[in-house]
């Protein structure tokens, strides 16, 4: 497992993370056969050390069947107008039914998700039917952080708070 | 998932939507990320374009097995490839074909050299699946048939004429086209300002590309660009007023600096960009009803052109008419959830207490918030309802009366739930009895809140209510002059 950061989050990647951006959830099972998933929501927690990502219940199946073996986890926030990305990777401490409340966040981000797509051609109502609830919480804590933006700069860990 | 063949798929590796791989390092730590280029070969191989080193290469050295999930282009359906890294190729027709593409695009962007084919990594296709139920079920039917589309001003206006169509209140229909405008038209600095109660004022509500003190900033009746189109109802594009505008500033600076503090009011910003080359302020109407007026700067004097006043006339008469649905929406908002009326006699503000939680507060969607054991100072000035906080111009008027009043029912007992209609029962708000644009006047507080004093937030919790939150000790005094 790799050495947690324990660098909390800064207000840049939070303002970056709650606009709407698009998620990817890659996790590997015991024999370490990978799994891609998109998200539909995610939410840092007050500590900024961890964060809930939303999953659709009706396509997460091996996702959560992945993490129950192995909790570690690879997400990937990118921004599609520019490209702008980052990896959080982390270790799962929580996986389970999204609460009630979460249902409206979840719709609220990926509206905000449909707008941005909207810009470059795709109909908003694609974006706002993506399967969405009910959903499956999956909390994590985030041990490191990745620019992840194509080009030669991208891999590069993000030691510090400020981006 | 259902299994289907690859070689009915090869229009979801045509680079429209990006398709993302999931690799694994050998001690089992995932890694995700999204590939330029994925090449078709045959109906159980394809090719993956590696541009630079990176972590996805070492973790199919480590361990050959990955996942993929593409999008069909067309419908948006989702698709899962179990795979399996085989061989690197580093010259060949493959190789040939896939460094074509990319130079395409380096050529283009001036990367020649720069961005160029590494490798074509060859992976073995496993199995394909279609991702089961990854759009809901009978909403299927939504064809993407201008992808990727040219943004042409007509495409852009349905844009921004859908956004203002679907929002769902005040604040997301004008923060919504606002945004929209500077995503599609480069629209940097814009603003949008509603009459007062007095109708003699114009209050900014929503704001984009002015930072700090956007919102709240005045402009009179009949004085100035803004004034004048709200007087005349008559669109207006100007260049160089921007030079008076500082003009004025210094000398109130040079007033300032002389100890004349006692014969400035209260500092109300002034709305505008203190550079501004051209500006168009147009009128917002319904009927011959001043809904309020949208205003655009820039800095550059050619930003603004005559396309651009029929065009934004088109837009800012479709705002007015979904501020006018919105405002007609809380005049119906239903009465059949009374607040915790006062006993009959009493102003509100010596109501009794109103004590636990009427609703539930619903999760704000700033996923941090901010809290101090510093006190925060409020000062309400009885002569002009303005508050200050911390000795700094906060608000005024009705909404000024409105905070006061929240914060001093707070203050004798702990209360923090408060509901639309309360408000507009209490006669001492002076809300109007019809189209009392109570919404615009909760959205500026919530908003110069967030600026000058973001311990404290007035979050909605759901429709016609709203709760306070106090993230640091506060102090109330009231005075007569400010």
């Amino acid at each position: 497992m790799a050495p947690s950061t324990q660098t909390p989050l800064s207000d840049e990647l939070i303002a970056f993370l709650a606009q709407g951006v698009s998620l990817l959830v890659g996790t590997c099972d015991a024999s370490r056969t990978p799994h891609t998933l998109r998200a539909t929501g995610v939410r840092v927690h007050d500590d900024r050390r961890h964060a809930t990502v939303y999953l659709p219940a009706v396509t997460s199946r091996n996702t959560v069947t992945d993490v129950a073996a192995n909790p570690r986890v690879a997400v990937l926030v990118s921004q599609p107008l520019d490209h702008r990305s980052f990896q959080m990777k982390g270790t799962v401490t929580r996986v389970g039914p999204a609460p009630p409340e979460a249902q409206a966040f979840i719709e609220e981000y990926l509206a905000g998700f449909a707008r941005v797509l909207e810009v470059v051609g795709m109909p908003y109502e694609v974006v706002t039917n993506l399967s969405h609830w009910p959903s499956v919480a999956l909390e994590f804590s985030v041990d490191d952080l990745y620019l992840q933006t194509p080009g030669p700069g991208a891999g590069a860990r993000l030691a510090g708070p400020s981006l | 998932m259902t299994a289907v063949r690859l070689e009915q798929l090869v229009r979801c590796f045509e680079g429209i939507t990006p398709c993302a791989i999931a690799t694994a390092s050998a001690d089992g730590t995932p890694n995700i990320t999204y590939l330029s280029q994925v090449q078709y070969i045959d109906a159980t191989h394809i090719a993956l374009s590696r541009q630079f080193f990176n972590k996805t290469q070492q973790n199919l050295s480590e361990n050959p097995r990955a996942s993929l999930q593409f999008y069909d282009p067309l419908t948006f359906h989702a698709y899962h490839a179990a795979i399996r890294f085989d061989h690197s190729e580093t010259s060949g027709p493959l190789f040939d074909a896939m460094s074509a593409r990319i130079q395409v695009i380096a050529t283009h962007t001036g990367m020649a050299g720069v961005f160029r084919l590494v490798g074509a990594d060859v992976c073995e296709v496993l199995s394909v699946e279609r991702v089961e139920e990854f759009l809901i079920p009978g909403a299927e039917t939504v064809r993407l048939s201008h992808v990727p589309g040219v943004m042409t001003e007509l495409r852009g206006l349905q844009l921004v004429s859908d956004r203002i169509n679907r929002a769902r209140d005040l604040d997301d229909l004008l923060t919504g086209a606002l945004t929209a405008l500077e995503e599609l038209f480069g629209l940097r600095h814009s603003m949008v300002l509603l009459p007062d109660e007095s109708g003699q004022r114009l209050i900014t509500i929503a704001s984009r590309g002015y930072g700090e003190s956007g919102i709240g900033a005045e402009a009179q009746l009949g004085s100035g660009l803004i004034g004048t189109v709200a007087a005349t109802h008559k669109l207006l594009r100007v260049s160089g007023l921007g030079q008076e505008l500082r003009y004025g500033r210094a000398i109130r600076e040079r007033v300032r600096d002389q100890g004349g503090d006692a014969l400035l009011t209260p500092e109300i910003p002034l709305p505008g960009l203190p550079d501004a080359a051209s500006q168009l302020a147009l009128p917002m109407l319904v009927g011959d009803e001043l809904i309020g007026v949208i205003v655009f700067e820039s800095q550059s004097n050619l930003a603004m052109r005559l396309w651009h006043e029929s065009f934004l006339q088109i837009l800012a008469n479709q705002i007015a008419i979904g501020l006018d649905r919105m405002r007609q929406q809380e005049d119906d908002e239903p009465s059949s959830t009374p607040p915790p009326a006062p006993p009959a006699g009493t102003s509100s503000l010596d109501a009794p207490l109103a004590r636990g939680r009427t609703a539930q507060v619903a999760e704000p969607i700033s996923s941090f918030q901010v809290s101090s054991d510093k006190v925060r100072k409020f000062q309400f000035f009885r002569n002009d309802d303005c508050v200050f906080v911390d000795g700094e111009y906060l608000v005024r008027n009705v909404p000024g009366k409105i905070l006061w009043k929240i914060l001093n029912e707070h203050q004798r007992g702990a209360r923090t739930q408060f509901t639309n209609r309360e408000l507009r029962l209490d006669p001492t708000l002076g809300l109007p009895p019809i189209k009392d644009n109570l919404e615009s006047r909760l959205i500026l507080l919530r908003k110069r809140l967030a600026e000058k004093c973001p311990e404290v937030r007035l979050v909605p919790t759901q429709r016609g209510r709203f709760a306070l939150e106090l993230g640091c000790p506060v102090e109330l005094t009231e005075r007569d002059h400010s």
